[in-house]
């Protein structure tokens, strides 16, 4: 009988480097970006934390935008304009 | 290397590397079988799935292909279904990871499916066809092992449906009286190509009643008004099946007559959408008279001519999510 070759016909995922920008001592002052994926509910989610950032922790503003849809990456375009515009940003998943 | 192939089996279990069903264990050559039936090597690169950040290899697939049970020359089907599924309108993270639970339904159009023997026939979604249950499974098991679907981690499904092991079948070209949907699509009839949907289980509608084409349509409108893509507008796969065929074809009903007629009588109303907790919000006097399409136009139903010739059932397949998240694309199938 012939001995067999196992075949592994698994691929892993190409390593990504993400680097997170420094976690910010405190939230007075700072701009929040909020991104809503478009699920029920995640904008309302979303502006509430932000009111309570606001409120109770001294946050400056906060800008909300939306996903194409929840299945897909953020657009490029709201990626620009929230690091422009943002100190930091939450993102969520209503429903 | 193992002792023996029960043992083979054993080790592509023992590592989670299959759907649950025993794989034929690939060897080198039958793993060169099958890159040399599509013309490539081992390191080509099918597709990138950017949002896991895998490259999809030749050599990968055709691995899990020979692992599937499939034959040599059914891989360039699996090839361009893989491309296809990378493509950016198919969104592939969305529909794969979704509780939503679809699986890829996939049509195979033009002359190789006659000659691959692909099922458009009786028992269309049923076992007996080698074609139509591993390159389905094929697909799976690439998704899989290759591009992180695993059910519980990236392949979040709450029910999922049997058409998660193979959901392949081809269209009745020969007897259909329409143009097969790649035709439709803009490619040439000798052209062979595959079509991709991420989508729910099918159901079939029952009309033995009626001998018009509106009166089979009727009952088809009715099962789908409130169906799984209610309020979400998710495209839908028409199955015409055989008796049903031969009264729209008596009738010179069109492929797009049933758009139009399945479009014009699947709305719902959003007061209706509201009541039954699909859409959210409380109702309002207007909402009674807001319609809403079930799809987002007429050509959002895939019609397709298929099925066994006797019996007096159709089906629809709902598509998962919304044509906004993803769609079907249809991509050529090469053959070197």
């Amino acid at each position: 009988m012939d001995k067999f070759q196992v075949f592994d016909p698994t691929t892993t995922s190409k390593e990504q480097a993400i680097t997170f920008v420094p976690r910010p001592v405190s939230l007075r002052n700072l701009r929040i970006g909020l991104v809503e994926n478009t699920k029920f509910n995640a904008d309302k989610l979303l502006l509430k934390i932000a009111a309570i950032l606001e409120q109770e922790y001294g946050a400056q503003s906060h800008m909300i935008r939306s996903k194409r849809n929840a299945g897909v990456p953020t657009d490029e375009k709201v990626i620009r304009e929230i690091a422009d515009n943002c100190d930091v940003v939450i993102a969520g998943v209503g429903d | 290397m193992v002792e023996d192939l029960q043992e083979a089996i054993e080790i592509y279990f023992a590592r989670g590397w299959t759907d649950g069903l025993p794989v034929v264990p690939p060897t080198e050559a039958s793993i060169r079988a099958m890159l040399d039936a599509a013309g490539l090597e081992p390191e080509q690169e099918i597709t990138f799935i950017q949002e896991r950040q895998v490259s999809v290899t030749a050599g990968k697939v055709a691995i899990n292909a020979v692992m599937a049970g499939c034959k040599p020359e059914y891989m360039p089907v699996i090839v361009s279904a893989l491309e296809a599924m990378g493509d950016p309108r198919f969104s592939y993270h969305g529909p794969t990871t979704s509780t939503g639970g679809s699986a890829v339904f996939m049509l195979v159009n033009g002359p190789i499916a006659r000659e691959l023997d692909i099922n458009y026939g009786d028992n269309l979604f049923g076992p007996g066809w080698r074609a139509n249950a591993t390159i389905g499974r094929a697909v799976r098991l690439v998704m899989r092992n290759v591009m992180g679907t695993l059910p519980g981690k990236l392949d979040r499904s709450t029910l999922g449906h049997g058409g998660k092991y193979s959901f392949c079948i081809a269209e009745n070209e020969e007897e259909s009286p329409w143009p097969p949907v790649h035709v439709e699509r803009g490619f040439r009839p000798e052209q062979s190509t595959v079509t991709v949907l991420a989508a729910l289980a099918p159901h079939q509608f029952y009309n033995q009643l009626s001998h018009t084409a509106e009166g089979i349509l009727t009952t088809a409108c009715a099962h789908m008004r409130i169906s799984a893509g209610a309020g979400r507008q998710p495209q839908y796969v028409l199955i015409i099946s055989g008796e049903h065929m031969q009264v729209m074809m008596k009738e010179g009903y069109a492929k797009e007559d049933i758009r139009r007629f399945c479009f014009e009588h699947t709305p719902t109303s959003d007061a209706e959408l509201k009541r039954i907790h699909v859409i959210p919000g409380e109702v309002s006097p207007e909402d009674e008279a807001r319609m809403r399409p079930l799809v987002t136009a007429p050509e959002d139903f895939i019609v397709v001519a298929a099925g066994g010739a006797a019996g007096a059932f159709s089906a629809y397949i709902p598509g998962w999510g919304s044509k906004r998240a993803t769609e079907s694309v249809t991509k050529e199938i090469r053959r070197p």
